[in-house]
């Protein structure tokens, strides 16, 4: 993949202004970041063995190392930092099954790869894509149970990482989680009667 | 509204699984405080929660690098710089993309379109068609703002990114009201309807390209770009190839299934299957990993079922009745109406669409089950004559048209008594048509016999519903052609009308009837008796049912003078209604414009070529300030004005009137319709008789290009079009070329139309004088002998057509007797 870097200057102007809280400095940031994960992940998967399982909060740190104190910009409360690279995992993720989904179709995949991410004990898969769509709607419900769920989901982070994070308590995130959850498992199954009750 | 609702949902759901599980089912109770709603959805997100989603995946597990873009992330497109990856779909990737020079915080989507290396030629296309799409400039429409062609020659294109949820979602989550949804779907329609009046079509509508955005406000996306993909699917020599290639089967329409041709009705399709999910949160055909066969038989053999009837499936067994009567009656109608299979049968315009949701929102009868009584329903029966339908659906046509009887009779503390005791009826008569297999398809003929078998026996039913429901079977016999069937039930209906002492809409509703079985069988002068009889019955007044009654009533009574000739009758009921839709609807009304362009029309045939061009210019008038000269009835008010400046000598004037014709007919409803070939042989006739002769054989061979391509040849247009084209290559010295087309003409006439036809001598004698002018004498004056002797013979020394062909005769031989 070319990498035509943004230039370094630049990237510290945008997580200067995106830790001062400008939030349009962290929609420029979410492709930098996009690209970092997935710089890495590649280069992970190259270093290691083929059927070795990443996990999401190395490739944060990494993401957030390649970003920031390699370009000397010391910065503390990565938490914040976590939120956004937690955004660009879930987009990083969702292209990737996009575009498997997309090359199933075509029926041209040299590696056949499994659909759906599978739960370690064999519980129900997650299909990413519908999952992406349900977090859009839930969104709109209630935007801090979204970010928990790419926090915790995407990120990795453990309950006082995204508590810190996101500035609130830990027992508010874990309640935020688990409607999070049924909402989304809710939202997924699509049993909801579309007219008014 | 949905955020308290959600914000109810959650807080019992809390308090329900903060409790011990022993005693959830109380606390539900209790705290849901009678709301059946939220308790629902509380008790579904606890047995969610129970499933532990999502608390032992690892989204990792997947080695992420197996991800392949078409663009890398920072790639330089034209003046873009492209980021990562949004979306992909049939019709190619989607990134996210910044000026590269300037404004790093205005996102754009660029679309890289899946077609492959493109050629000269449709890279001119693809050029053309953008900057038309470019044009699109409305707050609901995304817009087109760049384009171009890839390092590797891809076409692409730069849009405003939009970020929102699929209208579907949208709705969905926000737990919108009937009415709500109704009003994002006018949004839309209102998109649509811009669009189609700059003569765009969207072809691809569906929930994933209309979006909406937080402040509730819907944009559409990908506008025309299926015709992008279209245009560079096709090669340039085959302009007439079937143009339909469906991106989405699940939202096709038909005429894409089968490679038929696009035309704003398939729009009208898209939406009436868009304004089903809205409303019911599911599509009509397209079950979950349905086949592609299975979807396009459904598609195109089956009618969809009423939403209300989808609805109640849906959810059945709970307490939606509400919902399910909210769709009941206009809104099933409306969607039915917008998923007809035939495009001609749909509404004529998105506008026509919104206009009934308008007015069905005002409480105002829609069209879709209004009026022209029996019309509708002839139409229906019409087109299943032979074919197995679904009871259902009988019965909700049939039903409907009652339910508007009544309705125009203003009762509306009766009406719903009135239309449950035919429920009653129908559902009973249904079931013993098809006692087993409910639901499965029957036989229209076969429900009519029974239904006129039962009528009179059994239960006794209230005089006027027996009258309604008499009427209707009567309509219906008439539809199917089975007017002895008719005559008994239509004349049993007055009776009991008469002896109920029914004056007004009643009485001339079964008078008109029983007049239109007279007229279709041929029988006008009773016809006539009764529809005056019918006229006489209702007031002078400014009630508008009324007046839409009796409007209805002069039309078919103009319509049957002129199938038997009468065109000054015609044209005096024309005025008639004119002067009622006026008064009843406004000056302005498109509806007083297609009686005006009516009027015109007659008044060509009876030459007066000074009014027919008054009325058809004010017909065009009323279409251009409704803003609805691109519709089908726009286009051939055109049309028609053009054929009168035609004939007027008009020629500048006629010109331009024929070629803006062709180009609203030809996307509204197609190039091969037969009205459009019409225009275009019309067209092609005025150019050769300007001597326009390359011209005039171009536009034929528009029209013989779609010879069994779209239009059969037994069309008389495949015929005449052939004699134009002959005529025109005698003006650039084509004389064999001419020939054969003229051989052709004669030949298909001689095959289609009945043996003696006049026009089979016309075509004779033309070819007859070509074929001397190449000297083959004998043939020849053989064949100007024999066209003008059957041209005299059928339409008589003195006609017009008789002396010209006599004319041609004498000029080979001038001492040739006369032909006849």
């Amino acid at each position: 993949m070319d990498n035509a870097p943004t230039a370094p200057a630049e990237v510290t102007a945008l997580l200067e202004a995106f830790r001062g809280g400008d939030s349009a400095a962290g929609e420029r940031l979410l492709p930098i970041v996009y690209e970092a994960l997935h710089h890495i992940a590649e280069r992970h998967l190259r270093l290691e063995r083929p059927d070795h399982t990443l996990q999401p909060t190395v490739l944060l740190h990494d993401a957030w190392l390649r970003l920031t104190a390699e370009r000397g910009t010391p910065w503390n409360d990565r938490e914040h930092f976590f939120a956004l690279a937690s955004r660009a995992m879930r987009r990083l993720l969702v292209d990737h099954a996009r575009a498997r989904q997309a090359a199933k179709r075509r029926g041209d995949l040299a590696v056949a790869m499994p659909d759906e991410i599978r739960a370690p004990d064999g519980a129900d898969a997650v299909d990413l894509i519908a999952l992406d769509s349900a977090l859009d709607q839930l969104a709109v419900v209630d935007d801090r149970a979204r970010q928990v769920v790419e926090l915790r989901f995407f990120g990795g982070l453990d309950w006082p990482e995204i508590a810190r994070a996101m500035s609130v308590s830990e027992p508010t995130v874990k309640r935020d989680w688990r409607f999070a959850r049924s909402w989304l498992r809710r939202a997924i199954d699509g049993a909801d009667d579309p007219t008014t009750g | 509204m949905s955020e308290i609702f959600w914000t109810r949902v959650r807080e019992l759901f809390e308090a329900a699984a903060d409790a011990p599980p022993a005693e959830r089912e109380t606390v539900l109770r209790a705290g849901s405080n009678g709301d059946d709603a939220v308790y629902r959805e509380a008790a579904a997100l606890l047995a969610a929660d129970a499933t532990g989603f999502l608390e032992h995946h690892d989204p990792l597990s997947i080695p992420p690098s197996l991800l392949r873009t078409s663009l890398a992330a920072e790639s330089r497109i034209g003046g873009y710089r492209v980021t990562h990856l949004v979306g992909q779909g049939g019709m190619g990737e989607v990134y996210e993309a910044f000026r590269a020079d300037a404004d790093f915080t205005k996102r754009f989507a660029l679309k890289v379109l899946r077609a492959g290396v493109i050629g000269n030629a449709s890279v001119r296309r693809f050029e053309q068609e953008r900057r038309i799409l470019a044009r699109l400039e409305h707050r609901n429409i995304a817009a087109l703002l760049d384009g171009g062609l890839t390092d590797d020659h891809r076409p692409y294109l730069v849009m405003e990114f939009v970020e929102g949820v699929r209208i579907t979602d949208w709705c969905r989550v926000q737990r919108l009201t009937t009415d709500q949804r109704l009003q994002l779907f006018r949004q839309v329609c209102g998109a649509v309807s811009y669009a189609h009046r700059n003569l765009i079509v969207h072809r691809d509508i569906k929930p994933g390209n209309i979006l909406v955005a937080g402040d509730g406000t819907v944009k559409l996306l990908d506008f025309g770009i299926a015709k992008v993909l279209d245009d560079d699917a096709a090669s340039d020599d085959a302009p007439t190839r079937a143009e339909g290639v469906a991106l989405t089967p699940e939202y096709a329409a038909p005429e894409q299934l089968e490679g038929g041709v696009i035309t704003t009705a398939t729009d009208v399709y898209a939406l009436g299957l868009l304004l089903f999910e809205i409303l019911t949160g599911r599509r009509p055909f397209a079950a979950p990993g349905i086949a592609f066969a299975d979807l396009k038989r459904s598609v195109l053999t089956r009618d969809p079922p009423p939403p209300s009837e989808s609805l109640a499936r849906n959810v059945a067994g709970s307490s939606d009745t509400g919902a399910r009567s909210e769709l009941r009656g206009d809104l099933d109608a409306i969607v039915l109406r917008a998923l007809r299979v035939l495009p001609g049968e749909r509404y004529g315009s998105v506008d026509e669409l919104a206009e009934d949701l308008r007015r069905h929102d005002a409480g105002l009868p829609v069209s879709a089950m209004r009026g022209r009584r029996g019309y509708r329903l002839r139409k229906f029966i019409g087109r299943h004559r032979g074919g197995l339908i679904a009871a259902a659906i009988i019965a909700a046509v049939i039903i409907g048209g009652v339910i508007a009887t009544v309705a125009q009779a203003h009762r509306a503390d009766v009406q719903r008594g009135r239309a449950e005791a035919t429920n009653g009826f129908l559902t009973e008569m249904l079931r013993s048509v098809d006692p087993s297999q409910s639901g499965r398809g029957v036989l229209m003929a076969d429900v009519l016999d029974t239904a006129a078998a039962r009528i009179g026996t059994g239960r006794t039913m209230v005089p006027d519903v027996e009258a309604s429901l008499r009427e209707a079977i009567g309509a219906s016999y008439t539809a199917l052609g089975k007017y002895d069937a008719a005559e008994p039930h239509l004349r049993r209906a007055l009776a009991l009308r008469q002896q109920q002492h029914e004056t007004g809409m009643l009485l001339a509703g079964s008078l008109q009837g029983l007049a239109s079985m007279f007229d279709s069988r041929g029988e006008y002068a009773r016809a006539d008796t009764l529809y005056r009889q019918a006229l006489a019955t209702l007031p002078a007044t400014t009630d508008s049912a009324v007046n839409v009654e009796s409007i209805d009533l002069l039309e078919q009574m103009a319509r049957m003078q002129s199938h038997q000739g009468d065109f000054t009758e015609a044209a005096n009921l024309l005025r008639q209604v004119i002067a009622r839709q006026r008064a009843a609807l406004g000056a302005g009304s498109p509806q007083v414009g297609r009686t005006l362009s009516d009027l015109g029309v007659t008044l060509l045939q009876l030459n007066q070529l000074v009014p027919a061009e008054s009325a058809g210019r004010a017909a065009v008038k009323i279409f251009d300030d409704a803003d609805v000269r691109s519709t089908p009835e726009g286009g051939h008010a055109i049309g028609r004005l053009a054929s009168t400046f035609d004939m007027e000598g008009k020629r500048a004037e006629a010109d331009s009137a024929y070629r803006q014709a062709l180009t609203i007919l030809s996307v509204v409803q197609g190039p091969t319709h037969p009205d459009v070939t019409w225009i275009r042989y019309n067209y092609a006739q005025f150019l050769s008789d300007g001597q326009r002769w390359p011209e005039a054989i171009s536009e034929a061979d528009s029209v013989l290009a779609l010879r069994g391509a779209g239009v059969p040849e037994t069309q008389p247009t495949i015929a005449a079009t052939y004699m134009v084209r002959g005529q025109a290559r005698i003006g650039i010295a084509d004389h064999a070329g001419a020939e054969r087309d003229m051989r052709e003409g004669v030949a298909l006439r001689k095959k289609y139309l009945p043996a003696g036809h006049w026009l089979i001598g016309t075509a004779e004698s033309v070819l007859g004088e070509e074929l001397v002018h190449n000297d083959r004498l004998a043939e020849g004056v053989a064949l100007l002998t024999d066209g003008c002797r059957l041209v005299a013979r059928v339409l008589g020394p003195d006609h017009p057509q008789t002396k010209r062909t006599r004319g041609r005769l004498l000029a080979v031989q001038p001492n040739a007797k006369s032909c006849s």
